[in-house]
């Protein structure tokens, strides 16, 4: 274990990060200055939120590079096997940094077992004692300074995720094996891992890969990670499981009105999320008198208006960002990791035509509370409701896609800002429990103290899974770390196949001790009685030091009761 | 048979044995251990009685997993009603807590159970990190794996 330090709060502040944080406040603003009135007043009364608004209009949001199309075989061919090693990790170092500078949201390696596969196998390499030592040194170095890095603009980590589980070979199982296994055994929180669940590959006894999915839930048990995709929910089904993968704040981009169905070389390229409490409010005020029934009519013209309103707003950045130069995004000049050759486009919307535009939501739970007076889940015909509601917002966005040709989503936002910021805008607005306990409950899930069992949770939660199609995830919530129950965590896992759920993940209280590097759920170690203690959390998909929590996320996470 | 309860816990424990667990928690317990977790269920008189079949058939209905665990209290003084119960629950997989040393549980049980936790709790010995169990001098016994993953075989 190595030994554990806590500079991050500290490395937040540096000069080049105070002066990021203070460029992009003023550029927010006059962002906002410049936008369209009824854009611009949508977002600042609390109504939509337009995310990262300090990109808007300069570039995209999140990628996953063509790691195997990018690499650059020829320059490498001849070098000896530790060299080529080296330069399989220096590139993908610079891919991380380079997007890191060039986009404003995550990296996600769709199939990292595959590709290391590919890339070495194209580079006449072999695995043996000496390949796989420093295959495995250079892999840990890559995931520790992901882990420590705060280089990104002097203050933030790269939100990078790895999906692996998939390949049957020899070097793509030792890819896997190295990746949970270093992880496991390390304190490193990044990067994000996404397992990937399939029948026939390594879901069951007999599978090929069913050791390495034991390893992954084992590591989950102990460190809330991997999270897991769901290849075999029904809804998951007709998708090839090599070709999608997930970011870890959840985002799905897969289907594509212009070409291959993947997300292999795409981008989600712009997402504003709607506050659906807030419509539910103005419905309840300007309505006291009206049935349920009228209220829910009233509640989908509104909806439609803003989200008429968001698609609008959506074009508008989507267009900008188009007219940009390939100049502007020097490591796609250099690699070409996107689904179309950036330096020989006319335009770029050739290429950023293939990517999502993501029309997200927080706050289910409150409006079917604020509208019918019970949470959804608290009878049938509520959770109808809910999911009613969800599928029009579907319908809505997949009748955007057919009429304007491009790839609109509907995107159970991740939220660590808006559950926090939504209600404080909507506290000058109106008074109530539901705002004053300081967060809306992230998308369609159930609320945070439900205290649900488990299987519950998933069963209420599985259903608005197959409308999300920008991606979604459901959360179990465990009182402490499960330590060594990987059968809990196989038992939930398949119920949520089940459930048709697409993506499930592990969220309980992770305490690391930082002078002994004792894991587990307590306020003073119990392996050596120390008191110096780091609080992990789980905020928007991402591990992080509860220090650096945002107000709403903290809120939360005091709510927080868990499902057993 | 009657048997004395305190509460049948439905909200899927994962800290009671492997998987997520039902918990049942028997009324009644002579051992006073100091920070002991479940103080309400020691006073033997102020258990709920119930037929076992009518436990058997609320948790048929209620444990979906058919993952019980038996904690109190102590069941085993009520070791007739106890037996009775896992007997009868055939499907269901099965952990006992109890503060007795294995080598004081009457055999006949250990062929209808699949784990056992034995050992009093003892405050100074508290673990929160090896799991199963509330102090270290606690044992969590895999019975599966000593009689051959079939129940039954203990002699």
């Amino acid at each position: 274990m190595k030994s554990i330090d806590n500079k991050h709060a500290a490395q937040r502040k540096t000069l080049v990060g105070y002066v990021y944080n203070e460029g992009s406040n003023y550029i927010k603003k006059n962002i906002l200055d410049s936008l369209d009135e009824k854009f611009s007043s949508a977002h600042r009364e609390g109504r939509i939120h337009i995310h990262d608004l300090e990109a808007y209009g300069e570039s995209y949001n999140c990628l996953t590079p063509d790691l195997v199309k990018g690499f650059p075989y020829d320059e490498i061919k001849g070098y000896s096997n530790i060299y080529k090693i080296m330069e399989i990790f220096y590139y993908l170092k610079k891919i991380v940094i380079g997007l890191g500078n060039e986009q404003s949201g995550g990296i996600g390696f769709g199939n990292f077992d595959c590709d290391m596969n590919d890339i070495l196998t194209k580079l006449d390499m072999t695995l043996n004692e000496e390949t796989r030592k420093i295959f495995k040194n250079n892999l840990d170095l890559f995931m520790r300074w992901n882990h420590e890095a705060r280089d990104r603009c002097g203050q933030v980590q790269y939100y990078l995720t790895f999906n692996l589980g998939l390949s049957t070979t020899d070097i793509g199982r030792f890819v896997t094996k190295s990746v949970i296994t270093i992880f496991m055994n390390s304190d490193y929180i990044h990067p994000n891992i996404i397992f990937k669940v399939k029948k026939g590959v390594n879901r069951n006894e007999g599978d090929k890969n069913f050791d390495l999915f034991k390893l992954a839930k084992k590591c989950t048990a102990k460190k809330m990670i991997p999270t897991y995709y769901l290849a075999d929910s029904e809804h998951n089904k007709k998708i090839d499981a090599y070709k999608i993968s997930l970011m870890g704040c959840r985002s799905k981009v897969y289907q594509n009105q212009y070409g291959e169905d993947t997300t292999i070389g795409k981008s989600n390229i712009v997402y504003t999320s709607i506050n659906l409490p807030r419509i539910a409010f103005d419905i309840n005020k300007e309505f006291p008198e009206l049935d349920l029934e009228s209220k829910l009519e009233i509640y989908e013209k509104r909806w439609k208006e803003l989200a008429d309103i968001v698609k609008d707003q959506l074009f508008d950045r989507f267009y900008k960002i188009c007219n940009l130069e390939s100049d502007d995004f020097p490591l796609n000049q250099i690699y070409p990791l996107m689904c179309e050759d950036i330096n020989n486009l006319n335009n770029l919307e050739d290429y950023f035509k293939h990517g999502t535009l993501a029309i997200g939501f927080i706050g289910i739970s409150e409006t079917i509370e604020l509208l019918t007076g019970k949470k959804f889940f608290s009878s049938n015909k509520n959770h109808a409701i809910a999911l009613n509601l969800v599928k029009m917002m579907r319908d809505t966005i997949d009748y955007y896609r057919k009429k304007n040709n491009y790839n609109f989503s509907l995107l159970a936002t991740s939220g660590e800002f808006i559950s926090g910021r939504f209600p404080e805008v909507d506290s000058e607005y109106y008074s109530h429990p539901l705002i004053e306990k300081g967060f809306y409950t992230n998308s369609f899930h159930i609320d945070v103290n439900s205290g649900l069992n488990p299987f519950d949770k998933i069963s209420y939660e599985g259903p608005f899974h197959k409308y999300c199609n920008g991606g979604c995830i459901t959360y179990i919530e465990f009182r402490s770390a499960p330590l060594n129950n990987v059968e809990a965590i196989s038992e939930l896992i398949e119920h949520a196949i089940e459930s048709d759920v697409n993506y499930l993940g592990f969220n309980y209280p992770l305490d690391i001790c930082m002078d002994c590097g004792n894991r587990g759920t307590y306020d003073t170690c119990d392996k050596c009685g120390s008191n110096k203690i780091k609080r992990i959390r789980r905020v928007s998909g991402y591990l992080e030091d509860s220090d650096f929590f945002t107000n709403g996320k903290k809120a939360e996470v005091a709510h927080r009761e868990p499902n057993f | 048979m009657k048997i004395s309860i305190n509460s049948i816990d439905y909200s899927g424990s994962i800290v009671d044995g492997p998987g997520i667990r039902t918990v049942l928690f028997v009324q009644g317990c002579k051992r006073r251990c100091e920070d002991c977790h479940n103080p309400s269920t020691w006073d033997v008189d102020k258990g709920i009685y119930y037929n076992v079949d009518e436990i058997i058939k609320e948790l048929n209905k209620n444990c979906l997993n058919k993952k019980l665990s038996i904690s109190g209290g102590e069941p085993i003084l009520q070791y007739p009603a106890i037996l009775e119960l896992v007997r009868k629950l055939k499907d269901f997989d099965i952990v006992l807590y109890t503060g007795f040393e294995f080598e004081d549980i009457p055999k006949e049980i250990l062929n209808y159970i699949d784990y056992i936790k034995v050992g009093k709790f003892i405050k100074e010995k508290r673990t929160t990190i090896t799991p199963y169990i509330g102090s270290t001098n606690q044992e969590f016994i895999n019975l599966k794996n000593k009689n051959n993953n079939e129940k039954g075989k203990v002699k």
